[in-house]
């Protein structure tokens, strides 16, 4: 029997399993596994620009096999889960299927999890984002300092660090494209004022290495983030994994579902499927520690506690897109060399205290033929148009912060199979809110001479971060976990996911998931030992 | 094959790409676009789809025009679908790189968007005013 099973290879299981391994426990990591043999190897390491005149293959990959990657539909969420990502939601709908009326939900069956995919913007949480956990800084901060030590982490100390608890192993951040070195410039310039209304600007805390880390990086500015990982620069989770399975003590078990759990008297007992042939067999561990994703967890507690038909709270950040132009870029030259990834960071802090949250992309990578079709021309004119206007375009993501409330919730429907059901409605007082605030937002926006041009809403679920199914409470209620992470209601069973967050800040969770994940497997090994 | 083909694949190919980009698309384009038509587009469009298809198949020279009408009209058209399928292809193939990446910009950018922008203000109400002898013409 092994001490530790961890379920999934997302940044919440690979993290909780190197800080187990890190401290001498032995653990087996299960885990769907999906992996992308396909695509990754067809892809030339060269800049986009070179790849683009150059490999008469590119179509393979920029469209896939199937033309899976051109979008014929309306504004579809995760722009960047091109061909060569795709498999991160494959099978998942078959194999752990929910049911969300009026939303989209992605789910991971992958190594790495969502995680594989990820735009690896960070957003460490500060003291007061955490109070409602019952946890203190100085009880996360330690493993905060072991995130960034593990993933690499670069970005600045600058006007944003009052929101972002500071780093002293941060690498220095990405270079800005031109687009986006407009927009700095400007806001260097206006900063006493924009300030004074509540806006701050800085640049992208990534993980992302520039310089060498731990065999990785440096980040070569090809812009071929979203379909390659040259140099592994962008941290996903599944080279955290590979770092394990060089590891004595570490056993990965590829290819199996996790069905359930129960505790038995000496641990816990995880009934497993095989992906391939649908065998059954049961895995016993001292501890457990669930990391499958949120809503994934949910759907295994749920059921392997007996708690069918019985609502948990759901939450999701709201997003938001606003393409817009920066017309301090429409007559200025651009430089070839960029990353895709977010180049800055804009937080607006309100009168009333909340905060919203945003940041910069510029475009390129992701193809011009997916923006002809949202311009309201001919799609000859709208080419025309967008290569003058690309360099120009800024687009901006926007996240709000979201609270629990009753009518956000998931419920395991007793069917056979059951059925996990998704309901998320926010109150119409919310919705008013968050438009008031992106106006504001967008106000700022304008200052920096940057012009909206239109106001996507991908739909509820679009900001891929999920969590609070359940919060990490001080107070002793059934299903929450304490502040150790461990599930109420059992002895050995750990959360490491998104499933801890009581609310969610208009923030990237995911950081945030690594360092509890590590936190949860620091403790769980001290108390095993 | 369920779908509506007005066209032999290659003349349809040759079609959508000399309008986005003045040019016959090379061989490679044009297999993939008769894979992907068949992939893409198997199932009958509706009445006021397939008339517009049909319309540009006998009269090309309406395609630009009622395209660019199809932006305000009718968006989600299948033959705006199409067109966009072949712009994918002529983009993610080498000889079409140039027509798709992004140009320098300079000092003249401003005007000459101004002078797209006006063209295609022209072309789609040319596409307006042709948009009912599309109806008339199944009717
Ligand atoms: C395109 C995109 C961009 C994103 N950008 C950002 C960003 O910039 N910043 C940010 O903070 N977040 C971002 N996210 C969100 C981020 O990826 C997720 O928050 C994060 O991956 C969650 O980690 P996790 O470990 O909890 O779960 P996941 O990453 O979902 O991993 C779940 C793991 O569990 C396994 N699994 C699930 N169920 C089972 C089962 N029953 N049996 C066996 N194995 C199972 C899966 O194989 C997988 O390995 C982004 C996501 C996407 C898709």
């Amino acid at each position: 029997m092994s001490d530790v099973i961890v379920v999934g290879s997302g940044p919440g299981g690979a993290n909780a399993a190197a800080a187990l391994i890190e401290r001498g426990c032995r653990v087996r990591m299960i885990d769907y596994g999906n992996q992308d043999t396909h695509y990754a190897p067809l892809i030339p390491e060269l800049p986009f620009r070179e790849l683009r005149r150059g490999d008469p293959h590119q179509h393979r990959y920029l469209l896939g096999d199937r033309y899976e990657g051109i979008p014929l539909g309306p504004v579809r969420v995760g722009a960047q889960l091109t061909p060569p990502r795709m498999y991160v939601l494959a099978s998942a709908r078959e194999n752990i299927p929910v049911d969300a009326p009026g939303m989209s939900l992605s789910m991971s069956l992958g190594r790495g999890g969502l995680g594989a995919a990820w735009s690896a913007g960070i957003f460490p949480f500060t003291a007061d984002e955490l109070r409602d956990t019952g946890l203190a800084m100085e009880e996360l901060q330690p493993y905060y300092a072991e995130v960034y030590d593990r993933v690499g982490v670069c970005g600045a100390q600058d006007d944003l660090a009052p929101f972002f608890p500071s780093a002293p192993s941060m690498m220095p951040p990405l270079e800005l494209d031109a687009g986006t070195g407009r927009i700095a410039a400007r806001y260097a310039r206006r900063r006493h004022l924009l300030n004074r209304r509540g806006f701050f600007l800085g640049r992208a805390r990534l993980a992302v290495c520039t310089r060498p880390f731990r065999g990785r990086g440096p980040c070569d500015y090809s812009d071929m983030e979203y379909w390659a990982d040259f140099r592994r620069a962008v941290y996903r989770a599944q080279w955290t994994v590979d770092e394990l399975e060089a590891k004595p003590g570490f056993t990965y078990l590829p290819r199996l579902l996790v069905e359930r759990f129960r505790e038995t008297e000496e641990g816990v007992a995880v009934e497993v499927r095989q992906a391939d042939g649908g065998g059954r067999e049961t895995l016993q561990a001292r501890a457990l520690v669930l990391a499958a994703g949120t809503l994934s967890t949910a759907r295994l507690v749920l059921r392997s506690l007996a708690c069918p038909g019985r609502a948990v709270p759901m939450l999701c950040n709201a997003y938001t897109y606003v393409p817009m132009l920066n017309t301090g870029m429409l007559w200025r030259p651009w430089r070839d060399r960029r990353s895709s990834l977010a180049q800055l960071t804009a937080l607006l802090k309100l009168p009333e205290g909340r905060l919203v949250q945003s940041q910069v992309f510029s475009y390129r990578s992701l193809l011009t033929f997916k923006l002809m079709k949202e311009l309201p021309l001919g799609l000859r004119d709208s080419r025309l148009l967008l290569q003058h206007l690309i360099p120009s375009l800024a687009i901006l993501g926007i996240h709000h912060e979201d609270r629990p409330s009753p009518a956000k919730t998931c419920i395991l429907l007793p069917a056979d199979p059951d059925r996990l059901e998704v309901s998320y409605e926010p109150a119409a007082a919310e919705v008013l809110r968050q438009r008031a605030d992106e106006k504001r937002l967008l106000s700022c926006f304008l200052r920096l001479g940057c012009l909206p041009l239109k106001t996507i809403r991908p739909g509820h679920g679009a900001s891929i971060h999920y969590a609070g199914t359940f919060p990490m409470t001080p107070e002793d209620r059934p299903l929450t976990c304490d502040t150790d992470g461990r599930l109420r209601g059992t002895r050995r069973v750990y959360l490491a996911d998104g499933s801890f967050f009581p609310w969610l800040p208009p923030k990237g969770l995911t950081f945030n998931i690594m360092a509890h994940a590590s936190r949860v497997g620091a403790l769980l090994a001290g108390r095993l030992r | 094959m369920n779908g509506f083909y007005p066209l032999p694949s290659e003349e349809e190919g040759i079609l959508y790409a000399r309008y986005l980009v003045g040019r016959v698309p090379p061989s490679g384009v044009l297999q993939r676009w008769a894979e992907a038509r068949i992939l893409l587009f198997d199932s009958p469009p509706d009445a006021a789809d397939a008339a517009l298809l049909s319309f540009v198949s006998r009269h090309a020279w309406s395609l630009g025009p009622l395209e660019a009408a199809c932006a305000w009209l009718r968006p989600q058209s299948e033959m705006r679908r199409r067109l966009l399928v072949m712009a994918a292809l002529l983009e993610a193939a080498p000889e079409g790189a140039d027509d798709f990446l992004p140009r320098q910009t300079d000092l003249l950018t401003v005007p000459k968007l101004a002078l797209l922008g006006l063209a295609a203000g022209v072309r789609t109400l040319a596409g307006f005013l042709l948009w009912p002898l599309v109806g008339r013409e199944r009717s």
